[in-house]
């Protein structure tokens, strides 16, 4: 078998705010196989969104250590997380996060630029990336201008446009209505077939994670296959 | 970091209208920094103006660009001879300069009498800064005067009429009084009241009989065609020229204390001025700190997409740029504009208090009060503008930094912001 793309080695996540310190989980064991799409189900304030963060190296674990292509990302350095998230991981959030004195097509172009790629590749990518997610025409459109859904499809194209091998997408339906739920799930698992991606998907939607290859259920600080 | 994301990164922050974390917050900043530079500018411009124009006035007309002192007796023989091999040499008259008692037949009045020569109100540079207001500028004969126009209102004389003048010798031990009568040819002016209001001309060729040689003894008047700054190298020249029997000093030197204090006064001004721009961009500073907390959610996402700390640091610097140019360009403009305009401005706002001033008054049934702002027996009748470009230069490049310096700690704690923390309560 080969290395797995993510992995979590005995990983304890601990919050020391509060008098009574909250642990999240303890000695957590979690890999995620190159091309799989996994998804993560639990309560709220189980630790599901924490555990996609530790992913992204937007955090860092109380003890253990995460691994991204087998390169340990908890201790590493400012500027190489820094390169970690605008090369190796897309993020999808619940709320699409698009900065709003930008136009669509210069939102998705943002970590293209954050990461240095020649302008006429990362414009030419970004537009075949807002074709695939049917806002050709709202390119020039600022965030204040779109819906929900085209929102949230914007969000989809710029998490791709630097080609990473992992998309963590953290309840990336959450805030959305039926029909543009429906429509941005069908949309993500279509773009991480098409492009190959590994998908770790945090959601509390079981039809949404049913269509992912493999569903793991967060409780009390343990991951059980669901 | 990509220094050209930042500029755009920080640019657009700066333009974006749309509600909290909108750039165009810090517009108001830039406001104040504007309105802060505006009096400063004007203030400078005026300064400048006005000390340009009364040195112009005082050199040309009172101490000239130097002043030749002879240390041996017979020592002028050859004078303007030597001088005239010095560039920018424009010429050289006799003057004697000493105090009287001027009295007319309803007033006395202390006076600076100015002996000079018939020709020296010829002077181009004289002819630039003196006027007559009435009669003409020659001495017909020995026994004239031209009279300074305070001088000549204090006194209630006019062209033609008498005027005594008292006048002290040394005899010995004791002083010598010495009344003389005088026919007033010319009623003068310099445009400035200060000249105008002491000093009595007469004929170099009188004040030797009248007044003390040894207290006041005559001089030579050296004019210059030179800019004034080029003073030193000229004054090196002159005195090379004319060697060890002539003292010779430059209007640096002769009218030091009066330029001292204009310089003093100058910075003075500034340094008020500067205060006002130093809170502006304290406010600066203040509104980055207020901009930083509301864009937290921004800085966040691009920490989160891979900004670097730099990129994030210097995208709050070029904003606090972009508030510094846009106050910066439109207080410089705004003052240039107010200082150009600064003589209407004054009328109109005198217009203005003065309409009050008697609106007030028909509706109280009592007398009106009038202002007049640009009194002559104050400044200047007008008030002159001179700008300085290297220093305006030099104030639109502090502003600017001080802006960007204002913005530097509200810009560490943005890079130093954790994504998380702010993701996470989302």
């Amino acid at each position: 078998m080969n290395e797995p793309l993510l992995e979590f080695l005995r990983v304890t996540k601990e919050f020391r705010e509060t008098a009574e310190p909250v642990v999240l989980f303890r000695d957590l064991d979690f890999a995620l196989q190159s091309g799989h799409s996994v998804s993560l189900m639990g309560e709220s304030g189980t630790g599901k969104s924490t555990f996609l963060q530790l992913a992204a190296g937007l955090d860092t674990p109380s003890s253990g250590a995460v691994l991204l292509g087998g390169r340990e990302i908890s201790s590493l350095p400012e500027k190489d997380l820094n390169e970690l998230r605008a090369q190796g991981v897309g993020l999808v959030f619940q709320f699409h996060f698009l900065l709003k004195e930008f136009s669509v097509l210069e939102n998705v172009l943002l970590p293209a630029w954050l990461a240095g790629t020649p302008r006429v590749k990362a414009t030419k990518r970004a537009l075949e990336l807002l074709e695939q997610v049917g806002l050709s025409a709202r390119q020039g459109h600022f965030p204040a201008q779109l819906s929900g859904g085209e929102k949230q499809r914007a969000a989809l194209a710029r998490a791709l446009i630097n080609d990473p091998p992992l998309v963590l997408a953290d309840e990336p339906t959450g805030n959305l209505d039926e029909r543009n739920a429906a429509l941005v799930q069908d949309l993500l698992l279509r773009l991480v077939v098409d492009h190959h991606k590994t998908l770790l998907l945090v959601t509390h939607d079981k039809v949404f994670a049913g269509r992912t290859d493999l569903s793991y259920r967060l409780t009390a600080g343990k991951l059980e296959r669901s | 970091m990509n220094p050209r994301l930042g500029f755009k990164l920080g640019w657009r922050a700066f333009v974006t209208r749309s509600g909290v974390g909108g750039g165009r917050f810090l517009w108001s900043s830039s406001l104040a920094l504007a309105l802060g530079l505006v009096p400063l500018v004007v203030v400078l411009s005026i300064a400048d103006g006005m000390i340009d124009s009364i040195s112009s006035r005082t050199i040309e007309t009172l101490l000239s660009h130097e002043q030749a002192w002879p240390v041996t007796l017979n020592a002028d023989q050859d004078l303007q001879e030597k001088l005239s091999k010095v560039a920018g040499f424009r010429a050289a008259y006799r003057e004697q300069s000493g105090f009287g008692l001027a009295y007319s037949q309803t007033a006395r009045l202390g006076v600076t009498l100015r002996g000079v020569e018939d020709r020296w109100a010829g002077d181009p540079g004289v002819r630039r800064f003196l006027s007559a207001d009435s009669g003409t500028l020659v001495f017909p004969d020995q026994e004239s005067l031209w009279v300074g126009r305070e001088a000549s209102v204090r006194l209630g004389v006019k062209v033609g009429d008498q005027l005594k003048v008292l006048t002290t010798r040394t005899g010995g031990t004791l002083r010598i009084p010495r009344v003389t009568t005088f026919t007033v040819r010319a009623i003068v002016s310099v445009g400035y009241q200060e000249l105008d209001r002491l000093w009595v001309f007469l004929p170099v060729e009188t004040s030797v009989r009248l007044l003390d040689p040894l207290q006041n003894p005559v001089f030579f008047g050296i004019k210059s065609d030179r800019p004034l700054s080029e003073t030193p190298a000229f004054l090196k020249q002159v005195r090379e020229v004319l060697g060890r029997n002539w003292q010779v000093y430059s209007w640096q030197t002769t009218g030091r204390s009066q330029f001292l204090n204009y310089q003093a006064t100058r910075f003075l001004l500034l340094l008020v001025m500067a205060l006002i721009v130093l809170v502006a961009g304290i406010n600066i500073a203040t509104s980055m700190v207020t901009l930083v907390r509301q864009r937290r959610e921004e800085t966040a996402i691009l920490k989160a997409l891979g900004a670097s700390v730099g990129l994030v640091r210097f995208q709050f610097l070029v904003l606090g740029l972009c508030a510094g140019l846009l106050g910066t360009l439109a207080g410089i403009g705004l003052g240039v504009l107010a200082a150009v305009e600064i003589n209407a401005l004054a009328f109109a706002l005198e217009a203005v208090l003065n309409g009050f001033s008697a609106l007030r008054a028909w509706l109280m049934a009592t007398d009106a009060t009038f202002v007049h702002l640009l009194n002559p027996a104050y400044y200047l009748e007008t008030l002159p503008v001179k700008f300085d470009l290297a220093l305006l230069a030099l104030v639109a490049a502090g502003s600017v930094t001080l802006a960007v310096v204002a913005s530097a700690v509200p810009a560490f704690q943005a890079s130093r912001q954790r994504p998380i923390e702010v993701l996470r309560r989302v």
